[in-house]
């Protein structure tokens, strides 16, 4: 299950879940402030009142955006100036607890193990995908990054969209048995290996996760695919 | 929780005074339960200062309304 999929879970047992839930989800239908727009609570709408108010807002949105940096560097990890190295952000400690064979992916102490190991179950590796791309709606657009890159950046997300594009190019392929090979994903086949990986680091997240779900439609080939070709 | 409840407290009073939208407002409220304590510190560092800058202008800015009241 993902990781906002148990917070959620747990809020039907009752306790601090529950008290959690009620505070994201809002008020009930019986609530009648819930329905009232307030342009003033958005973000964009308090530095225009600001501004037009009392004319600060210039200086409400560079507190807004370098809070915003901070907020990032704190979810996603940040860089030591003095070394490079990277110290692992809110998201790196979700991942290594909810998403175990996702977090394998990017193993670099034993990599061969941990393929070994995603290969004989395929199943786990599919439905933290499938959990991965559920828990990307409560994600800012902002942060997603954070959230893909670790992905991106593997052997077996490359092999995967490799795998996938190639389409009816696959079936020239003679090491893989005619019984294996993967038909065209039809409409939705479209060249990710340029949209994800052509543009470097500036990809879009949202490329990723259109990927990933296009992909997860057919679980049984996706299975035969991570465990026979990654 | 493992984590002060206090410093849990503190950060939530702050979040509903951030200018953050309310998609991560929602994504922090989830997370906080599973940050340990040093990440937690830096969150309401930045909250603190982000809410308390934003205080300050709104008080700057009143100043010369009241004297003109």
């Amino acid at each position: 299950m993902s990781f906002f999929g148990e917070v959620f879970a747990g809020a039907a047992t009752g306790g601090a879940a529950e008290v959690l839930k009620k505070a994201i989800l809002g008020p009930t239908k019986k609530a009648p402030e819930a329905a009232k727009p307030d342009d003033a609570s958005s973000s964009t709408g308090i530095f225009e009142w600001l501004k037009q108010k009392v004319g600060i807002g210039d200086k409400a949105r560079e507190i807004h955006e370098t809070a915003k940096k901070e907020r990032s560097q704190i979810f996603g990890g940040e860089k030591n100036p003095e070394n490079g190295e990277k110290k692992g952000g809110v998201w790196a400690g979700i991942m290594a607890r909810y998403y175990p064979s996702l977090s394998k992916l990017g193993d670099l102490r034993n990599p061969l193990e941990s393929i070994k190991k995603i290969k004989e179950n395929p199943m786990n590796l599919i439905d933290e995908l499938d959990g991965l791309c559920a828990d990307t709606i409560l994600i800012p657009d902002f942060l997603l990054k954070f959230v893909t890159d670790p992905l991106v950046e593997t052997d077996v997300f490359k092999k995967l969209v490799d795998f996938y594009d190639k389409g009816f190019a696959g079936l020239l392929t003679p090491n893989i048995p005619l019984l294996h090979r993967i038909p065209v994903l039809g409409p939705e086949k479209q060249n990710w290996s340029e949209k994800i990986f052509g543009k470097g680091k500036n990809y879009d997240p949202d490329d990723v996760f259109s990927f990933l779900r296009i992909i997860l439609k057919d679980k049984d080939t996706l299975k035969e695919v991570v465990s026979k070709f990654i | 929780m493992a984590v002060d409840q206090k410093l849990i407290r503190e950060i939530v009073n702050y979040l509903q005074l951030s200018t953050m939208e309310s998609k991560e407002k929602a994504m922090w409220m989830l997370l906080l339960p599973q940050m340990d304590e040093e990440k937690l510190l830096k969150l309401k560092a930045s909250l603190e200062k982000e809410v308390n800058g934003i205080t300050d202008l709104y008080l700057q800015a009143l100043n010369p309304q009241q004297q003109n009241a």
